[in-house]
């Protein structure tokens, strides 16, 4: 388990809801096992790299954005 | 799903263009104007299944599959009374199920538009509103003028002609249902889930095609009049394919998204 804070908990748990809401619980739960190994910077990366593909990269970003300026 | 498609588009084509008077060709058009719409709910079903109906997706997708649920069980009264009980369809209970799913479509798409919205706050500067507002009118002046004005009927029964006009009223509902997924999938330009929106919207689209020249070819279509009948009937089960193919992406796509992180959290 990576060592963090309470703002980049939130923040990870915030996009792994975000994902839940356009994928579905599954993939939400899937994606969230991953990401309590992960750093940071790399579940942005990673979601962002998600959002981008399904979502455009207009709205991924937009969203990553909305979602860290509120918690980081 | 593709396979299965397009097997019925050659069914089609068989059984509507090809051999029209071929025995047994009007039970081989039944059953691929039931399988359409039937084909759609299951891929509504699927797609629901995939995202879970906890999710606000997966509940949008489910409004979306009643309505065409609604549409499915229309289908297959209309084809009950026209083959089998041999009394005139039009109208019948058949469309009471057809207006319904009018209810559903809107409050799925509604809510789509709702979540899209509340996840990002900013108005979008791709949607281009003055030429949505153009289409919208131009495509609600078509049905108003083909599905209302023209659907009356003076030698038809006034119910008939309540039926009809409602069709031409619940055609706007559409010609709206068709603008929100434009403005969803310009929401999700550049994205793999715009593309289920545009299918669902090229079904959408031939559905309120085929609803107009229904309303002006009424008397052809109830005389099996054959180019009438073949044109009309194809325009919609191409409309449920479209729909069926789109809502069957959905599912795809979610589970592509798995399985990108599958390799991942194996780690």
């Amino acid at each position: 388990m990576v060592q963090e804070d309470t703002a980049q908990q939130l923040f990870k748990a915030k996009l792994v809801a975000l994902i839940g809401m356009y994928f579905g619980e599954t993939t939400a739960s899937l994606y969230k096992a991953a990401y309590t190994q992960m750093p940071v910077d790399l579940v942005e990366k990673s979601s962002e790299k998600l959002l981008t593909e399904y979502l455009g990269l207009d709205r991924a970003r937009m969203l990553i954005k909305e979602v860290k300026g509120d918690y980081l | 799903m593709r396979l299965w498609i397009l097997l019925l588009m050659v069914m089609t084509a068989w059984s509507y263009w090809y051999a029209p008077t071929a025995p047994f060709a009007q039970w081989w058009q039944a059953a691929v104007y039931v399988l359409a719409p039937a084909s759609a709910v299951l891929g509504g079903v699927v797609a629901v299944k995939q995202y879970g109906i906890h999710s606000a997706q997966g509940r949008i997708l489910c409004a979306l599959t009643i309505g065409i649920t609604g549409w499915f069980v229309g289908e297959v009264l209309w084809t009950y009374y026209e083959l089998i009980a041999h009394i005139d369809p039009y109208p019948s209970l058949a469309d009471l199920f057809y207006f319904s799913s009018y209810g559903a479509f809107a409050i799925g798409l509604v809510w789509e538009l709702k979540f899209l919205r509340t996840q990002v706050q900013r108005a979008r500067p791709h949607v281009e509103w003055p030429v949505l507002a153009l289409a919208a009118v131009t495509l609600s002046g078509l049905a108003i003028y083909f599905g209302v004005f023209q659907a009356i009927k003076p030698d038809y029964s006034w119910l008939e002609n309540a039926v009809a006009i409602s069709y031409g009223v619940a055609d706007i509902g559409l010609v709206l249902m068709g603008l929100v997924i434009t403005v969803v999938t310009a929401e999700m330009r550049g994205g793999k889930l715009a593309q289920p929106w545009w299918w669902f919207l090229a079904g959408i689209s031939c559905i309120f095609v085929a609803d107009i020249g229904f309303a002006v070819f009424t008397f052809e279509y109830e005389q099996q009049q054959w180019l009438y009948k073949a044109s009309l009937d194809s325009l919609w089960i191409a409309g449920y394919l479209a729909m069926a193919y789109g809502l069957g992406r959905f599912a795809v796509l979610v589970y592509s998204a798995q399985r990108n992180i599958r390799p991942v959290s194996r780690q």
